[in-house]
């Protein structure tokens, strides 16, 4: 069966006409219905771009410069290449997104009845009075108490968490295949966190919704998601199921990741760090790996030759040079003595 | 009784701000911000405020430097009262008590190189000459990582990370004995927040610094601190060692806070309690106990009469009825 | 600095209305150089004659050079346009900072008084000021300069709040920065970009509101030169001698239009949010 979202080779370029460089370069990713997917990374690695391409709403000076998005639900389309119009009718009906202010992402003038039915009358053809129950069964599912009342509110009466829950209210109305949600959480405190992160669980089993979970936050990944592709600079470096990830990281990158997280706990030993800074996009090497200046293994070859993405074991990809056979081995042995 | 100095005692604080409204912009009520809380801040540690947004542990560090004048309450810093001295002789103070901020971007004036930021709380402080303000800006800078060719960068130059560091050496320029870190790590990515955090541990010893650190990243308090403060509607709800609160939280939302960090060891699965409601408007909060509305384990009692801040165990004090005799 | 003089050559549209204003500048310095005849020679058998080898833009009513007049009015006309706006300016900097920074009864005080300056037209702000003064270049400049604070005012304070937000203000206060200090050191540096701009808007606005002060004869008075003098003695002769109202009238249209360029053109050179 074809996978739900299959994107392959995507490169997403910055382009003026004075300046044109790459930023999200080679990246494929391949979501099958249901499934629950995550992209991790920290800020400027591009994992917001690619979630922008796919929903076909990068800004203007962004262009897709290769590769291709294909969604398959009743039929199959490239979202790199379609129309406009096109694009309207799987935007909120077979992919729909949430983004991370629950502030500014619902329209201050008009209540949550107008922007929540608003989805339903684009796309489908209720009576009146079905949109309204059917936005009242909405509102309950996703676990707001009265929802008769929320209804008729404006945004500004509800809380953070409330607005929020209103959000995947709106996403899921339609009943689309593909929720795409950008850092859901990362404006909510924790004990709302909490919350949401088991709604989007609960209603993505009971809708058959696939979820693509963008965060910077492995353990929103942990909570969430059954695969993750973790992203450096605009390039997946590692992508598995998230146990392996988690257990048996490859990648240097998602390693110290990891590491600085789990170090964390522990206080009497000096926090784990990733030494220099994230990379902006025209510091990116032209050769070589991204990620190499600030690798404690890099060797001669990543600042000359791009890594290729290497089968580390069944079902687990990692861009890096230490994958070629010997290497591994080395890597693997001093992995041990460490932990 | 007391082995080490208590460098900060904050006595019954409280900050309650007026909603004003109406064409004659007359109060109509008061938002308890900070709605009497006590602690002490020991010497050389670190001492920790958590909460969720709105819990008033930013207004209680704002307080504490009068950035928000206290409405009530007594700060005694080394045993002066800071809420009597006048604002002029106040601002002589300051040196000793510092600030660091949240966001790297907007904490830095951009249109001042780095060798004047960090200058200008010498200057100001006469603590030194033109000249050697130069020279402890440049011995500052590699102290927190940078370089001395930085300094005549200004800031827009820099990333997160590096200005972060730079907002560090100019409030440790001046030689404080108390930083207030008001989430100051949170804007930071995973990679960069150890870097900091390493280097906040780092200065702490070399310079015997007593930090308050404001956060809601349970994970960063951890690391960092000697004791922890839990806030909730302006009210500390427990205050206990760090070990103490981690291992055995007693408070049932310190229990449902620390349950609610997503947990990062697959192996792992821990039993949630997921609370329900939101926090309530700090505008018009419930009686008794604050947290009666999403407590768990909730009785009549706790909707009547607000719990007393006891000390159940040594060093481990919490606001709640479950506790009381 | 240097990367900004690059990025106003890269702006044609901004340059052109740089080089615009260069040029009357230039006019009016060396306009003792460049007019073929002073201001208020009278040629007394060459009157009403339309352009010529001898006389460029032809002569007035009383035989007086048209070119030679336009030239040293561009003195008078740039001369109360920067002094006026420099009060309008400055007035407007101090009452804007103070009532932006401090806010509360002072803000409210000031404020209500700017709210009743805007309540009336320029214009007629402007005469009124210049009936209680008397008419004459100096008064012209102040009335043109008060009548422009309540603008500048605003601007400044909204500025001033906004900056405020930044934690950086803040900082300063905790370091320990005397609040005068902060005004002008953290604050003031931060508000230039919508100031300078404001202030070469407001360049074109003066010279305007003087050539229509002049028009009106409550200006700059005759015999000397203005643009608003030239165009309030044209009136009655433009019908038969149309040179005596055209050059003064393209004469404002310009430099009004090449200010209008350059103030537009720093607008997005300014934004920091262009800035990279």
């Amino acid at each position: 069966m074809k996978p739900l979202l299959n994107i392959e080779n995507l490169s997403i370029n910055y382009m003026t006409n004075k300046k044109d460089f790459n930023i999200v370069k080679d990246v494929n990713i391949k979501i099958d219905e249901r499934m629950k997917y995550g992209i991790v990374g920290e800020s400027g690695s591009g994992k917001s771009l690619t979630s922008l391409a796919i929903m076909n709403l990068l800004p203007e000076v962004l262009k897709i410069q290769e590769g291709s998005i294909e969604l398959n639900t009743d039929s199959t389309k490239d979202l790199a290449n379609i129309s406009k119009k096109e694009m309207r009718k799987v935007r909120g009906r077979e992919i729909s997104m949430i983004f991370q202010e629950p502030m500014t992402a619902l329209d201050p003038l008009y209540t949550i009845e107008y922007q929540l039915l608003e989805v339903l009358k684009i796309h489908k053809t209720y009576s009146k009075k079905e949109m309204y129950k059917i936005g009242v069964d909405m509102l309950k599912k996703v676990g707001i108490a009265r929802p008769d009342q929320v209804m008729k509110d404006y945004p500004h009466q509800l809380s953070g968490g409330m607005r929020q829950r209103v959000m995947i209210a709106m996403a899921l109305i339609c009943q689309p295949k593909l929720l795409i949600a950008d850092e859901p959480t990362t404006a909510l405190d924790v004990t709302i966190q909490a919350q949401i992160l088991d709604l989007m669980n609960e209603l993505s089993d009971l809708h058959n919704t696939a979820i693509l979970m963008i965060t910077h936050d492995l353990g929103v990944i942990l909570e969430t998601c059954e695969r993750v592709a973790v992203m450096y600079a605009g390039q997946i470096v590692e992508e598995s199921t998230v146990e392996k990830i988690f257990e048996e990281p490859a990648h240097p990158y998602t390693k110290g990741l990891l590491s600085s997280i789990r170090s964390l706990g522990n206080k009497s030993e000096e926090l784990y760090s990733i030494p220099g800074n994230v990379p902006t996009p025209d510091q990116y090497q032209e050769l070589g790996c991204r990620f190499a200046t600030r690798c404690p293994y890099a060797m001669d070859q990543c600042f000359n030759q791009e890594p290729l993405m290497y089968q580390v074991q069944d079902d687990h990809l990692s861009k890096c040079w230490l994958h070629v056979e010997e290497g591994r081995a080395n890597e693997r042995s001093s992995e041990r003595t460490r932990s | 009784m007391r082995e080490v100095q208590n460098v900060l005692e904050v006595k019954n604080l409280k900050k309650h701000f007026p909603i004003k409204g109406g064409v004659l912009k007359r109060t109509q009520g008061y938002v308890k911000a900070v709605d009497d809380i006590s602690f002490a801040v020991k010497e050389n540690e670190t001492f920790s405020l958590v909460g969720e947004s709105g819990c008033g542990k930013s207004t209680t560090g704002r307080a504490i430097l009068r950035l928000h004048e206290p409405t009530e309450g007594e700060v005694l810093f080394k045993g002066d009262n800071l809420l009597d001295v006048g604002k002029r002789s106040f601002r002589l103070m300051r040196k000793d008590m510092q600030l660091i901020f949240q966001d790297p971007f907007s904490s830095l004036n951009p249109r001042m190189t780095v060798k004047k930021l960090l200058m200008e709380p010498l200057l100001t402080h006469k603590l030194a000459t033109k000249k050697e303000a130069e020279q402890k800006a440049a011995n500052m800078i590699e102290k927190v990582g940078l370089s001395k060719e930085q300094l005549d960068c200004y800031p827009h130059e820099f990333s997160g990370g590096q200005r972060q560091r730079i907002s560090i050496a100019r409030a440790l320029i001046v030689n404080p004995k108390l930083v207030i870190l008001d989430e100051a790590v949170s804007a930071l990515d995973v990679s960069i927040q150890s870097q900091i955090l390493n280097l906040l541990i780092k200065l702490q010893q070399e310079f015997h610094l007593t930090y308050i650190f404001i956060s809601h990243d349970l994970n960063v308090v951890k690391h960092l601190s000697d004791r922890v403060g839990v806030m909730y509607l302006g009210q500390m709800m427990e205050l206990a060692t760090t070990d103490k609160l981690y291992e055995n939280p007693l408070h049932p939302y310190t229990q449902a806070l620390l349950s609610a960090i997503p947990s990062i060891d697959p192996k792992e699965k821990k039993e949630r309690v997921i609370l329900q409601g939101d926090v309530p408007d700090p505008s018009d909060p419930p009686t008794g106990c604050p947290f009666q509305l999403r407590c768990p384990m909730a009785h009549e009692r706790c909707a009547e009469e607000k719990p007393r801040f006891i000390e159940k165990e040594e060093d481990h004090w919490v606001a709640c009825h479950l506790y009381e005799e | 600095m240097k990367v900004f003089v690059q990025r106003l050559i890269d702006d044609k549209v901004g340059l052109f209305g740089l080089i615009g204003i260069l040029l009357v500048v230039l006019l009016a310095l060396l306009a003792p150089l460049i007019a073929p005849y002073k201001p208020d020679t009278m040629f007394t058998e060459h009157v009403l004659e339309g352009p010529s080898s001898q006389f460029l833009f032809g002569t007035d009513e009383f035989g007086r050079d048209i070119f030679s007049r336009i030239i040293y009015g561009a003195q008078v006309s740039l001369q109360v346009g920067l002094i006026a706006v420099g009060i309008g300016a400055i007035g407007g900097l101090i009452l804007g900072l103070i009532s932006g920074y401090f806010q509360g009864k002072v803000d409210q005080v000031i404020m209500r008084v700017m709210d009743v300056f805007f309540a009336f037209p320029d214009i007629l702000l402007a005469l009124t000021i210049i009936a209680v003064l008397g008419p004459n270049l100096t008064n012209t400049m102040i009335a043109i300069g008060i009548v422009f604070m309540p603008v500048f005012t605003r601007l400044v304070r909204s500025a001033v709040m906004t900056v405020k937000e930044n934690e950086y203000i803040t900082n300063a206060q905790a370091i320990g920065v005397r609040p005068s200090l902060i005004i002008v050191r953290h604050i003031t540096p931060n508000i230039m970009a919508p100031f300078i701009v404001q202030i070469t808007l407001a360049l074109s606005g003066a010279i305007l509101t003087e050539a229509a002060l002049s028009f009106l004869g409550l200006g700059v008075q005759p015999p000397n030169p203005s643009w608003g003098v030239m165009l309030n003695d044209a009136r009655t002769y433009m019908e038969f001698a149309p040179w005596t109202i055209l050059f003064p009238a393209v004469a404002i249209v310009m430099t009004i239009f090449c200010f209008n360029l350059l103030g537009d053109s720093l607008r997005d050179l300014l934004d920091p949010k262009l800035k990279q």
